[in-house]
């Protein structure tokens, strides 16, 4: 299927604050594994200083703003994504240690690990000979 | 296209209430965990008189495996993602507004965003041609 590349052109709106972006949920998938959980969220145009990941009461909060800006000099012929504000909060499981958390962003990807407590990895226990 | 274009730029055409729609469609869609019904990648397509800039969000792909292919006024992009282990296939092609030269198109892959600049082959864009005095 062919599109013509010069449709679905937006008006042109006013300049986007932090404020006035319009919401989305970030597509997260969820991974177990033995030492925690891997939450991966898609956010595309996002740079490391425009996300913030905050813990508060077994809360988490995934925060960022994307850069979808006109380049300087061109004009808009079709506009699919635009300036957004994502948002997505999760409530963490009480095995989960909140002070071990860590968050990576690579190419609009960002993976936060959330470890599990010791108490509840699985442990292999030695058996001993009689 | 010029006509094409001045029903664009109209905020109040049917066209722009059924794109707005579109959109809302789409934003319920992501918003309720559905598969969103737009195409992969979402683009943006911006203009100005040497050429094209069309920007696609792919994030997380390895540019490696995104194929960028310009011919004349066409340009296809494709590729494939990893989504759960899984590679899945993405294909979009475009109808250019002019023809392009494949020897001029520029890639490159910032934050996830693809961006590929397509400059309007010389043949089309526009010459400013001197008036010689006789």
């Amino acid at each position: 299927m062919t599109a013509d590349i010069t449709k679905r052109k937006q008006p042109q709106s006013v300049e986007p604050t932090r404020e006035n972006r319009p919401v989305v949920y970030p597509v997260v998938n969820v991974h177990e594994t033995d030492d925690g959980y891997d939450v991966k969220a898609s956010l595309p145009g996002v740079a490391e200083s425009d996300v913030t990941l905050s813990v508060e009461n077994r809360t988490l909060t995934i925060e960022a703003i994307n850069t979808a800006a006109v380049p300087e000099g061109y004009t808009t012929l079709r506009q699919e994504f635009g300036p957004v504000r994502y948002r997505r909060v999760f409530e963490l499981p009480d095995h989960v240690d909140a002070d071990g958390i860590t968050a990576a962003l690579a190419q609009g990807v960002l993976t936060v690990k959330l470890p599990k407590r010791e108490e509840v990895k699985p442990r292999r226990i030695a058996v001993k000979a009689a | 296209m010029m006509t094409l274009r001045g029903i664009h730029l109209n905020p109040w055409s049917l066209f722009d209430e059924l794109t707005d729609l579109d959109r809302r469609l789409d934003d319920a869609f992501r918003v309720s965990g559905l598969a969103s019904r737009a195409q992969y990648p979402r683009v943006n397509v911006y203009e100005n008189e040497s050429g094209l800039v069309l920007e696609a969000e792919l994030p997380g792909v390895d540019p490696a495996k995104v194929e960028i292919t310009a011919d004349g006024d066409e340009l296809i992009l494709k590729g494939t993602r990893r989504v759960d282990g899984e590679e899945l296939a993405f294909e979009r092609r475009f109808t250019l507004p002019f023809a392009t030269e494949s020897d001029g198109v520029v890639a490159n892959y910032k934050l996830g965003v693809l961006s590929i600049a397509l400059p309007k082959s010389k043949h089309a864009a526009k010459r400013s041609i001197a008036i010689q005095a006789a």
